[in-house]
């Protein structure tokens, strides 16, 4: 066994906010749904009829079928909601009504769902001709309109609480199948089920035991709705007669005999009519419950980050003003900026006190490993962090002399999109594939210039042309599908760039794409940068980007600066064992044959920082006293700095 | 017992593209065209190419996950080009993969220890007991823990989610592993580790490897051989040392020179080989040389005659006029001709004969 292989893979999971409990999907669903207080409501009701259904015998106090008394008697002693017009107990009735409404609801759905299951999953999976025979035939089904198609079936097979209810399941089937059918066609495409297909799992095991349980959820939730709705319906037979025959009691069939009364005894219908209600609204809110339980729960952020949160701006509620005054000839100065998340177990600090410049016309890296807060600063430095569950608690951010953190949401969305803008690594994201492109062009200018019509037109072409696009007026019609992912980001890059911002955040805009792609992005934004004088701040994890674009590099790690530094000095004579680490863990670096370098472990999450050096535990160069206390950063502030204690040591042994 | 694990004859696939109400056939999107490719056991194959090339498809039909149109898949000397059914399926213990995204490729519904034992389950291993054994046995194989078992996809990182799907793909010690794009949904740091464990592995289980992905830094480190793909074909094929520093075809060079270099210093002053535009859709080859829309030495002749396979003195497959034509290259890099001149779209459409 290798020593190695085990201690990098094996350390720091990644166990979830409130770890300790099982993180079985089904579990933590069941876990919150308990806790949701109007579903539990629900709950108990449906949980009350049935232990009544379930003991009716022992909580009728007559027989329900006996004429014991005068009809229309009131509410007394002897029979608690009065007789209805044969005499018969209003109670006991009711009580003995709710076994029939309960089982006929489960009856309906139950068979509905054996169909549906049967019919969607196959269809869903199989896809081609069974798919489009089986669709046609529920499109077929769902044409009529449903209680009218459950009369007239109930009609054809003849009255009784059996045939009822087969009627009624058979029109759950159509959107219960096309459900299933929708989830299985959507499951499918995941890989997972193509690895399934690679071990040589049979299809019917995958069905069962990949697909399924994937689409368990939205189905629970529909089934809880479709189980109100099949007792609203059972009891809408019954009303008309097609149900449930006399003798036999259900709440629709006493709504229909005190129907014929209801001028003389209006307050009859109101005992077996509140029993509907009740019942249906209780399996909805269990229905509402489950979609809750089942979903992504936003995590709730304390209380002064949740008050006058707006829409698409982060909030700001700073506990500590930033402690350096920001740089007056610097076009972007960040000081001593915080920005946490509220978790389910509390609040964390995700990026912890990031001070830089950007200089006019500079373009700055920030590198780092997934969770080293990178795509957060240049976020928080937008302010485009939803909040909840994020804020900026601390710091500030100065862009040309304006603090962005103090604007409000109109004096931001001015800045936004103008002097600032911002492209991502899914340029899919940022357009809308509704609108052609020159629809979404034309937008910004308007937004933020005053060109209109022809020449809003005019400057869109101009834009796609300098972003290196040929044909730019055919283009401006085209909607993004109709372009290469190459083609997308230059489109991005054409709107960020629309209105000649001064500075541009681009945040991993090459990840996503090929290695020629990105060497061609690359050289389109070197030489924008140098036509329009435009800053830069430039988002990656891929140092050999950096190599080619950065004329400063900031390496941060779990939420903190770790190295700044020119970008020839830090690729020359890298100074934190991080940006040495990831240095010599790009795979260009190693020799042929050489085994490639690993940094050991993983970043830590949030709340699980070490108090001492962030790295220290993935460090190479530790020493126990590392672990002591918080490290600062050293060096030249802004210019050239590293947060080691070992820095200056570490250099005198690499020169010696 | 044959020489090679795995053996690809003129294999092709094509998909339909169909048009109107009666979904008639009005054209083909000729993913893999012709590729011949042989691997042997233990060893490593990369192929390379950009998005569009054809190479992950050309993984899904070496495994025989896609039918091929035409052409034969050789596997450890038997041809299961046609096989199906259970026959199919019980081959499919010894040819595997391992899928790009770690965190799409295993059920999120389900436990670490339950996607191991897939394999298991669907083949047969043992029961109960025992089969728990061998997935605590897969799991210290890939370098995770036991307790990893009971663990849930969205509890682990990216990396040992590829650790799992790797001792998944284990769980048989097959002779062939598909690995598509194993890392390129990985941090950099994160990307070597799961390199070197699929190192370490190779030398212990005796399995074969080919080894999808775009990036030619990354594939040349774990492949003993390099195969090039572009638009559905193979245009350099060859020791991977060879393909890298002494690239035969120009696409090859333009692959290499995209990759940016580790050095701020080196990078701005390095030439880049210019490689414009994207690639050709593959509903619609260009005629003669497939690369000759984009190639910064294109001649006449490219543009209406396909290059043959031209074999170099070390072992490398080219498919390129410049090594009897032109520049009569005769199996030099491509590296050792003159840099060329930028071409204006104008020249491009005229073609300069360079």
């Amino acid at each position: 066994m290798n020593g190695a292989r085990a201690a990098s893979g094996a350390e720091g999971g990644k166990p979830k906010p409130g770890s300790g409990r099982s993180a079985n999907p089904f579990l933590r669903a069941l876990r919150r749904f308990v806790r949701h207080k109007a579903a539990m409501i629900g709950f108990a009701w449906i949980v009350v009829i049935m232990v009544v259904g379930i003991f009716a015998p022992l909580i009728a106090t007559h027989d329900p079928a006996a004429q014991l008394a005068e009809p229309f008697e009131g509410p007394s002693t002897a029979h608690f909601l009065g007789t209805d017009d044969l005499g018969r107990d209003v109670f006991s009735r009711l009580v003995y009504a709710s076994q029939v409404a309960l089982r006929a609801s489960f009856q309906i759905v139950g068979m509905a769902l054996v169909v549906s299951l049967v019919l969607g999953l196959v269809s869903g999976y199989a896809g081609k001709s069974v798919d489009y025979v089986t669709m046609r035939v529920v499109d077929g089904m769902s044409s009529f309109p449903p209680l009218v198609f459950a009369i007239a079936i109930a009609a054809v097979l003849g009255p009784g609480l059996g045939n009822a209810m087969l009627a009624i399941s058979v029109i759950f089937i159509p959107g219960l199948t096309r459900l299933i059918r929708g989830q299985t066609l959507a499951v499918k495409e995941e890989t997972f089920i193509e690895a399934s297909r690679a071990i040589g799992t049979k299809a019917a095991t995958i069905l069962w035991r990949r697909v399924l349980p994937n689409l368990a959820s939205p189905l629970i939730v529909q089934v809880s709705v479709l189980l109100g709705a099949a007792l609203l319906a059972e009891a809408s037979l019954s009303f008309i007669g097609l149900g449930v025959q006399p003798p036999d009691a259900s709440w629709g069939q006493m709504l229909r005999r005190s129907y014929d009364f209801i001028f003389n005894h209006p307050w009859h219908m109101l005992a077996p009519g509140i029993a509907i209600v009740l019942a249906v609204l209780a399996w909805n809110l269990v229905g509402d419950g489950l979609r809750d339980s089942m979903g992504h729960r936003s995590v709730r952020a304390p209380r002064k980050v949740r008050k006058g949160a707006r829409l698409g701006v982060t909030s700001v509620r700073r506990d500590e003003p930033a402690a350096g005054a920001p740089n007056p000839a610097a076009l972007l100065s960040v000081r001593d900026l915080r920005i946490s998340f509220a978790t389910e177990s509390g609040p964390v600090t995700v990026v912890d006190g990031v001070s830089f410049d950007v200089a006019p016309g500079e373009v700055v890296g920030l590198v780092g490993e997934s969770g080293s807060g990178k795509s957060m600063t240049s976020l928080g430095i937008m302010r485009l962090i939803p909040t909840p569950p994020g804020w900026i608690s601390g710091g500030s951010v100065t862009f040309m002399g304006k603090d962005l953190l103090s604007l409000s949401a109109a004096e931001l969305r001015r800045v936004r999109g103008k002097d600032l803008s911002m492209i991502y690594q899914d340029p899919m994201s940022s357009l809308n594939p509704a609108f052609t492109i020159g629809n979404q062009l034309v937008e910004t200018l308007t937004l933020h210039t005053d060109l209109r019509g022809k020449h809003a037109w005019n400057r869109a072409a101009e834009l796609l042309d300098m972003v290196g696009i040929a044909d730019p007026r055919v283009r401006l019609k085209q909607y993004p599908h109709e372009l290469s992912g190459g083609m997308r980001q230059r489109v991005v890059i054409a709107q960020a760039l629309a209105c000649q911002p001064k500075l541009l955040i681009a945040d991993e805009p090459t990840t996503a794409l090929d290695v020629t792609i990105q060497a061609e992005i690359l050289d389109l934004l070197r030489s924008l940068r140098r036509d329009l004088d435009m800053s830069m701040i430039f988002v990656t994890h891929d140092l050999g980007v950096v190599a080619d674009i950065c004329d400063r590099v900031i390496v941060l790690y779990a939420g903190q600066i770790v190295e700044q530094a020119p970008v020839d000095e830090l690729f020359r004579s890298p100074r934190h064992p991080y940006s040495k680490a990831l240095l010599k863990a790009m795979p260009q670096v190693a020799g042929a044959g050489e085994r490639l370098f690993a940094i050991p472990g993983v970043v830590p999450l949030p709340a699980e920082f070490p108090s001492g050096c962030r790295f220290g535990p993935r460090c190479a160069e530790r020493l126990p006293e590392c672990g002591d206390q918080p490290i600062h950063l050293g060096g030249i502030p802004l210019l050239n700095e590293v947060r080691c204690l070992r820095a200056e040591q570490l250099k005198e042994a690499q020169l010696g | 017992m044959s020489a090679n694990i795995l053996e690809l004859h003129e294999l092709r696939k094509a998909y339909p593209i169909r048009k109107g109400l009666l979904g008639r056939t009005v054209n083909h999107v000729r993913a893999v065209d012709g590729v011949d490719i042989r691997l042997a056991p233990s060893r490593t194959l990369g192929l390379v190419g950009e998005s569009g090339s054809g190479k992950s498809t050309l993984g899904r039909l070496a495994l025989r996950l896609v039918d091929s149109t035409s052409g034969r898949v050789v596997f450890d000397g038997a041809d299961i080009t046609h096989l199906t059914g259970a026959r199919l399926r019980r081959l499919r213990r010894e040819m595997q993969m391992v899928f790009q995204d770690p965190y799409s490729s295993l059920d999120p519904m389900a436990t670490v220890g339950s996607s191991v034992a897939e394999p298991l389950r669907t083949h047969g291993y043992a029961t109960g007991a025992r089969r728990q054994e061998r997935v605590v046995e897969l799991l210290e194989m890939v370098g995770l823990r036991p307790s990893h078992r009971l663990r849930y996809p969205q509890e682990l990182s990216g990396g040992q989610l590829q650790r799992v799907a790797i001792a998944r793909a284990l769980a048989f010690q097959p002779k062939l592993l598909v690995l598509d794009e194993p890392v390129s949904a990985l941090d950099v740091s994160t990307q070597a580790d799961v390199i070197n464990l699929l190192t370490d592995l190779q030398a212990e289980q005796q399995v074969a490897y080919l080894f999808i992905a775009h990036d030619l830094a990354v594939v040349r480190h774990v492949s003993h051989d390099i195969a090039v793909m572009y638009l559905g074909r193979v245009v350099e094929y060859g020791p991977a040392e060879e393909v890298y520093t002494r690239p035969k075809h120009p696409y090859t060079q333009g692959l290499l020179s995209a990759i940016p270099l580790a050095d701020p210093v080196a990078q701005r002053a390095r030439k880049r080989i210019p490689l414009r535009g994207e690639i050709p859709s593959p509903a619609r080859p260009p005629a003669g040389c497939r690369f000759h829309t984009r190639c910064p030495y294109v001649m006449d002749m490219c543009k209406t005659v396909e290059p043959e396979a031209y074999v170099t003195a070390d072992g490398t497959t080219v498919h390129c006029h410049l090594h009897k034509h032109g520049a009569a290259l005769a199996g030099r890099s491509v590296v050792d001709l003159p840099f060329p001149r930028r071409r204006d779209p104008a020249d491009a459409i005229s073609g300069a004969n360079s």
